[in-house]
């Protein structure tokens, strides 16, 4: 057996586990995905890729195919997957978005390997990406069920009609539910200042 | 918004749905009806509507392109502008836009000289659970022929491949409007309060659940007959379905009529309907509603709603009271049997009193 069709065996008994309970999986498959997903676009932008060019949707994929292969995984399972994959990219941009914006105000000038190649955008965009995610991570305590929509979507590119599969709703429940998570950052966003 | 509201978000989140699509004088109105009971449930709403109507946010991009590009302006959300009333539907002359829910609107329309309403889909349903829905309410009204029950006339598809109903269109107040307005006595009331039951059973023993009984939903014609509207329907059409209603805002009310199986998430058989019938005869015969739960929190209501105690019916008569009393229980099991044996119960009372008019 390879190693590849090992790492993919081992993401299915990890989600396995995941539905049997065992919280701690869910740590290790995160710590997998934010891993791959790291590696893939750092050599996306290797290649000479900006940040901006890089497609989200097709990294989170390519570390799907990579990782689970040729398993077929549960609808639930996949959904699972796809959820923390979500929250791995979003975590990878936002790093991203703190570090350039702590460069910018001369604070610790720390970056992460994943910043070297990259093209400085404006500091007004990694503020609001940054102010986006604390939002966020306040519509996550009031209704999981909406963050976990706009991680799919504004962090991994997901369109409705990807999102309504991946979590057993129509699309139409999808949009709905969108635009009451857009109003809520909204208002939280204008409260941090920022407006939208 | 405040955190105390914060922690209210299952109600902020419906209720800003209710809303949501109602155009803007239908929001204030509605707004002005929460800020009478709930003033901080009406500021988070508010807050909420007003950032709804943002165009162009970064939220709409996604976050790799935000973290390199301004935004061009290419991209945002649509205007949600109200589309103007189409001019035809399938082989039917449209009048006027009635009424708009979230899933679908109704039209006055006209045929060959007759009056109809026409119920459309809202764009964006084909293949969702909510078009096969509407597709199997379509078969189940079309066994429903029956004097008091909205007609079925026509089914169709649209140009756009949108799916539609047509039915009677009927000319009405609704019910308690209807005996209020008249000024009707009291066993009158009863009498008009019978014929509706018979509809519903007639619908019961045709397998159908209504779900969703409340007086918008009953039309009392010039001649007395009441009507009812929305069968089955009303639940994909959603609440100012019919457009008739009041400007109190129908949509706060309509828990009142909700048996607690229902607002409790539990599948509901006629019983609930039986329930709801028995709200509406508390409310023609003591002109107020036994329940308000409109008004207060949802938490609240879902922690009370099997034990809520029924308000004795300001009312001399024992028997009459213990009847409406049994149909209120908030068990199912121990209402009537049936909505016939209901109205059977109600039928004896009111033969015991007064002669039947002519």
């Amino acid at each position: 057996m390879d190693a590849k069709r090992k790492a993919a065996g081992e993401i299915t008994l990890l989600l396995a586990a995941v539905r049997e309970g065992d919280r701690s999986a869910l740590d290790r498959i995160f710590d997998r995905l934010y891993a791959e997903l790291k590696k893939l676009a750092r050599s996306q932008l290797r290649y000479g890729r900006t940040a901006a060019s890089l497609d989200t949707s097709a990294l989170v994929h390519e570390v799907y195919l990579k990782l689970v292969r040729a398993e077929s995984l549960s609808l639930a399972d996949r959904s699972h997957f796809f959820a923390l994959a979500a929250k791995a990219m979003r975590q990878i941009l936002i790093g991203h978005a703190d570090s350039l914006r702590r460069q910018k105000r001369g604070g610790g000038a720390v970056l992460l390997p994943l910043d070297e190649e990259l093209v400085a955008p404006a500091l007004w965009q990694a503020e609001q990406l940054v102010a986006v995610d604390v939002a966020l991570a306040e519509l996550e305590r009031l209704a999981p069920r909406l963050a976990r929509i706009v991680e799919l979507r504004f962090f991994v590119g997901m369109n409705e009609t990807e999102i309504g599969t991946l979590l057993e709703q129509s699309e139409r429940t999808v949009r709905r539910d969108w635009r009451k998570a857009r109003a809520f950052l909204h208002v939280e966003l204008e409260r941090q200042g920022l407006g939208g | 918004m405040s955190s105390a509201i914060r922690d209210r978000w299952v109600e902020v989140e419906s209720a800003f749905e209710d809303l949501a699509d109602l155009d803007p004088e239908a929001r204030l109105t509605h707004l002005a009806a929460i800020a009478l009971n709930d003033i901080e449930l009406a500021n988070a709403v508010g807050e909420l509507l007003a950032a709804d109507t943002v165009e162009r946010s970064a939220l709409d991009l996604d976050a790799a392109l935000l973290v390199a590009v301004v935004d061009d302006g290419s991209t945002g959300a649509a205007p949600r502008a109200e589309a103007a009333a189409p001019r035809i539907i399938g082989r039917y002359k449209i009048l006027r836009r009635v009424g708009r829910g979230s899933s679908g609107e109704v039209f006055e329309a006209e045929s060959k000289g007759r009056r109809v309403a026409v119920k459309r889909l809202l764009p964006g349903f084909a293949g969702t659970e909510i078009e096969r829905r509407f597709a199997r309410e379509r078969e189940i009204l079309t066994g429903l022929d029956h004097p008091a029950i909205a007609r079925l006339l026509d089914a169709g598809t649209d140009r756009s491949g949108r799916a539609f109903l047509v039915l009677e269109w009927v000319e009405g107040r609704d019910i308690v409007s209807f005996a209020t307005e008249r000024a009707l006595p009291e066993l009158e009331r009863l009498r008009l309060f019978l014929r509706l039951c018979e509809a519903v059973e007639f619908a019961h023993r045709h397998r159908v659940l209504h779900r969703d009984l409340k007086p918008s939903n009953i039309l009392v014609t010039e001649s007395g007959w009441p009507k009812l509207l929305d069968f089955g329907i009303a639940r994909l059409l959603d609440a100012e379905g019919t457009g008739r209603e009041t400007a109190s805002g129908v949509w706060l009310f309509t828990l009142d009529y909700a048996a607690p199986e229902q607002i409790l998430g539990r599948r509901p058989g006629p019983a609930a309907d039986q329930f709801s019938l028995a709200v509406i005869l508390y409310e023609l015969l003591a002109g107020e509603r036994p329940f308000e739960r409109g008004g207060r929190p949802i938490s609240r209501v879902l922690r009370d709603v099997d034990r809520e105690r029924v308000p004795r019916l300001p009312w001399a008569d024992r028997d009459l009271r213990t009847i409406v009393a049994r149909a209120l229980a908030s068990d199912p099991a121990a209402r009537f049997e049936t909505v016939g044996a209901f109205a059977n119960e109600l039928a004896i009372w009111l033969a015991e009193r007064g002669p039947t008019p002519v």
